[in-house]
């Protein structure tokens, strides 16, 4: 495919350009991108419910301090990690994963970032902190060469979406249960109008009321630390959802409710739309949501499919940046445009502490709509004088881990920047000044 | 903050760092710095001092020590001539008015100025120049700098040295291994020169402009000018530091320490603005240096050096370019000061080297081993090595008193 670059290639559809730069493209590498997006993935290693159950018993430890102290007796220790440190630590190796991983793999994992964001947990409830790394890991990532359906379902029986969005204790009011605790409508309402449909896709309060007493049930067990359905919570007799009807059927009455909204030619649209903005800015061309939307429909949402229709137009492939990365996008490309590695010293606690810095500390966005897809948000005063201070920072630890070698002229080039920017990295007054020079070129901060 | 000790079993050019224990049994001495408890291992007394600044960014040596005697000088240099106030070396020479703690030094013959010097560097890249004035050599391109190699050349007399900033630069990288220190992360000091730069390549980007101006000004930086806050700042206070640590027992004998902020390509001023802003930061550190070190400062040399000079001529945004040949520093109890050295030659047409820059006469080269010889005692066979293209070079006598 002639317009097919390396350089965007890198930058747009992987974590960026590494410290070899980039080779020409011998052939269309979108069969290959496809081929590596449908690939099927070992099963993960299952933290979640470990995680669970280490938070249930830190949060019973820590009332029993507080029950001890209140008593005036002594207070119990806490023997158990806890859920911001397991996340901190999560994401250390997250981000090192980024940095280090081979182009071929960095395919996929960017559309799950993508994804993970598409369908956010955060970290500002307690008790998802633990698992949201975990949540990306098992629910997002295993289910990202799938189609859309299958992906929300994983999405919406995960412990950490039980917990964020209260699905979890949300409780019919005919159940058995009912009575004592309340219908919680939160993940109903944000499925429809962020994970699926859209806030002007047709459906009524009502409609979210529906869902919600379709979903009645779906809970986290305390003693397994998994997704279990409990029977006793849930609201009895039939549904009906924006005009079809869903007979009762326990569990998979919301199963049944969630593959429909997945199906639906509006949400096919809307979240070939997201994609699309995701990796082509605030405005995609019509044709190419056209064309996603197209395969959408004849493949049932098959991600890998839908993602070739994108890659197969030409606007794809456009060589102007077309837009900003976002504070992670950028200090990935960063490390990986220098060469740094695992061992690079100060690297590995460095980077969540400088995400956090950036305000995009992962999985702790302060909505359900996950971090801003307008990444023109953070180039904003703070954001740029923050972007100057870590450059100088990330250039630092490049230097501290090897005096010499550095030659921003080179780093320059092969992040191919265009004359402007390279002949003012050329003439920075040090080499520190020159690595920062190149990640704060236009070029560079923009893919 | 100092840097905490990490296991690097191959990373003996930094290995052991200062942190928040002693580097081994058997202490003589320990301080307290910054809130951080450092202590030494046993170390020698004898305690001849070394400190290296490196000035990153190519100091204007002609604005720092004017030639106001040269009868071309005002009409070349222009709008960027200092006269006002600029404090007289005698023999027709100056010393800007920024460096008023220098000028009190050389009065007590405790400065030697050197002018017309270059290291062996002849073109203008910053990262070229500085590799090569910290490599010691006459071709860039290596990974072990001068000051590494003359600790290797003294051997087991040679004393623990030390990196004073963030990381070890290469002028002291190499087998030897050395310590850093890295004072308290200071970023305005460093972001301000770096903001300049960055405005100017952002100059006209829809986004990226407007947010910069906006964060400059209501982060209250100054990127442009007159100082505000502290004299002397983030670089007075690891000038303290360093003195602190080499007049403790067993504390490092040789010290290096940065200062950026030179490349005045635009607004460099005169007896106010940006060049005086930078050297009012140098003038600061070295007086806060003397004053940490105390009773060794008699025995210290320091050496404030910078990769080359710059153009005689202004450019046309009132600063100059990158040029050849410019002044350095020699300052320190030990040092025979009070004197200006220098083979000057001169300012008028046919004196400037490719008609833009001021003429080297002296090779920088030869002023460390002066240092090296005269000052640590390292022997010629020794030097050498240290400086492997010198040989030809004109050694410089008597850099240091008896």
């Amino acid at each position: 495919m002639g317009q097919a670059n390396a350089h965007v290639l890198a930058s747009r559809y992987a974590f960026g350009i590494g410290p070899e730069g980039v080779r020409p493209l011998v052939s269309d590498p979108v069969p290959g991108m496809v081929a590596a997006l449908a690939l099927p993935q070992p099963a993960p290693a299952e933290m979640t419910p470990t995680r669970v159950l280490e938070f249930l018993e830190r949060s019973r430890q820590n009332r029993a301090r507080v029950l001890a102290r209140e008593a005036g007796q002594p207070e119990p220790p806490i023997t158990v990690v806890g859920s911001r440190e397991r996340l901190e630590e999560d994401l250390r190796v997250r981000a090192l994963e980024a940095v280090t991983m081979p182009q071929e793999g960095a395919y996929r994992e960017v559309l799950v970032r993508a994804l993970s964001n598409m369908l956010s947990v955060s970290a500002v409830r307690g008790e998802v902190a633990g698992i949201a790394a975990t949540y990306e890991a098992e629910a997002i990532r295993p289910n990202a060469g799938a189609d859309w359906g299958t992906l929300l379902l994983a999405s919406a029986s995960h412990p950490a979406m039980l917990a964020y969005l209260d699905a979890g204790t949300s409780v019919g009011p005919n159940s058995r249960m009912g009575g004592r605790r309340g219908l919680n409508e939160n993940y109903a309402r944000e499925v429809m109008e962020l994970h699926t449909l859209g806030v002007d896709g047709g459906y009524s309060q009502s409609d979210i009321r529906e869902l919600a007493l379709g979903l009645t049930g779906w809970a986290l067990n305390h003693n397994t630390g998994r997704f279990s359905f409990q029977e006793d919570r849930h609201e009895p007799g039939t549904r009906t959802l924006m005009g079809r009807t869903f007979a009762e059927g326990g569990v998979e009455q919301g199963r049944a409710m969630l593959r429909f909204l997945a199906a639906h030619p509006v949400t096919a649209r809307r979240t070939c739309e997201r994609l699309a903005v995701h990796y082509l800015g605030m405005d995609p061309p019509k044709s190419v949501v056209d064309a996603m939307d197209a395969v959408w429909r004849s493949t049932g949402g098959m991600l890998p499919q839908v993602m070739r229709a994108m890659l197969q137009r030409p606007e794809a492939w456009d060589p102007a940046p077309l837009k900003p990365r976002t504070p992670e996008e950028w200090l990935t490309a960063a490390c990986r445009l220098i060469g740094m590695e695992p061992s690079t010293p100060g690297l590995r606690d460095a980077m969540p502490r400088l995400l956090r810095k950036m305000r995009q500390y992962p999985f702790s966005s302060q909505s359900p709509q996950g971090y801003p897809v307008d990444t023109a948000r953070w180039i904003s005063p703070d954001g740029v004088m923050e972007r100057l201070s870590i450059s100088l920072e990330v250039a630092d630890m490049a230097l501290a881990w090897r005096p010499s070698g550095w030659d921003p002229r080179q780093m320059a080039a092969r992040a191919g920047l265009g004359q402007r920017s390279a002949t003012a990295v050329a003439g920075a007054p040090s080499l520190r000044d020159g690595m920062a020079m190149v990640l704060l070129s236009p070029e560079f901060m923009w893919r | 903050m100092a840097s905490t000790s990490a296991d690097h079993p191959r990373d003996h050019d930094h290995a052991p760092r200062l942190g928040r224990r002693p580097l081994a049994a058997g202490l003589l001495a320990s301080l307290v710095l910054g809130g951080v408890r450092v202590a030494f291992a046993e170390g020698r007394g004898d305690g001849r001092k070394f400190v290296l600044v490196i000035l990153r960014g190519a100091m204007d040596g002609l604005a720092a020590v004017p030639p106001v005697g040269d009868r071309d000088y005002a009409a070349i240099r222009g709008a960027l001539a200092v006269r006002e106030g600029a404090l007289e070396l005698g023999n027709g020479f100056a010393i800007h008015p920024s460096l008023s703690g220098l000028h009190g030094l050389y009065r007590e013959n405790q400065l030697l100025v050197v002018h017309a010097v270059a290291s062996p560097y002849r073109q203008r890249s910053h990262f070229d120049g500085q590799a090569m004035l910290e490599l010691g050599t006459a071709r860039v391109g290596g990974t072990d700098g001068w000051l590494n190699r003359a600790l290797s050349a003294m051997g087991a007399t040679a004393p623990p040295a030390m990196a004073v900033g963030t990381g070890v630069p290469l002028v002291l990288s190499g087998s030897r291994g050395v310590m850093n220190w890295q004072a308290g992360a200071a970023p305005s000091s460093r972001i301000a020169p770096l903001a300049g730069a960055v405005a100017h390549l952002w100059e006209g980007h829809p986004l990226l402009e407007p947010a910069l101006a906006e964060g400059v000004r209501t982060g209250g930086l100054v990127t442009d000018t007159l100082g505000r806050g502290r004299v002397g700042g983030a670089f007075a206070d690891a000038c303290k530091a360093a003195g602190q640590l080499m007049a403790a027992p067993g504390g490092p004998g040789v010290v290096v320490l940065e200062l950026g902020g030179w490349d005045t390509h635009v607004g460099q001023g005169t007896d106010r603005g940006r060049i005086a802003t930078s050297l009012t930061q140098l003038d600061a550190g070295i007086m806060a240096l003397r004053g940490a070190l105390g009773g060794a400062w008699d025995r210290t040399v320091a050496c404030a050096v910078t990769e080359f000079g710059r153009t005689v001529r202004p450019n046309g945004t009132g600063g100059t370019d990158h040029g050849t040949a410019g002044a350095a520093f020699v300052a320190g109890g030990a040092v025979a000061g009070g004197r200006l050295l220098a083979d000057w030659p001169g300012l008028s047409p046919g004196a400037l080297l490719d008609d833009r820059d001021l003429r080297p006469t002296l090779d920088l080269r030869a002023i460390f081993r002066s240092v090296l010889s005269d000052h640590l005692g390292i022997a010629s066979a020794g030097l050498a090595r240290i400086f492997p293209d010198a040989d030809g070079l004109r050694p410089v006598q008597g850099l240091v008193r008896a």
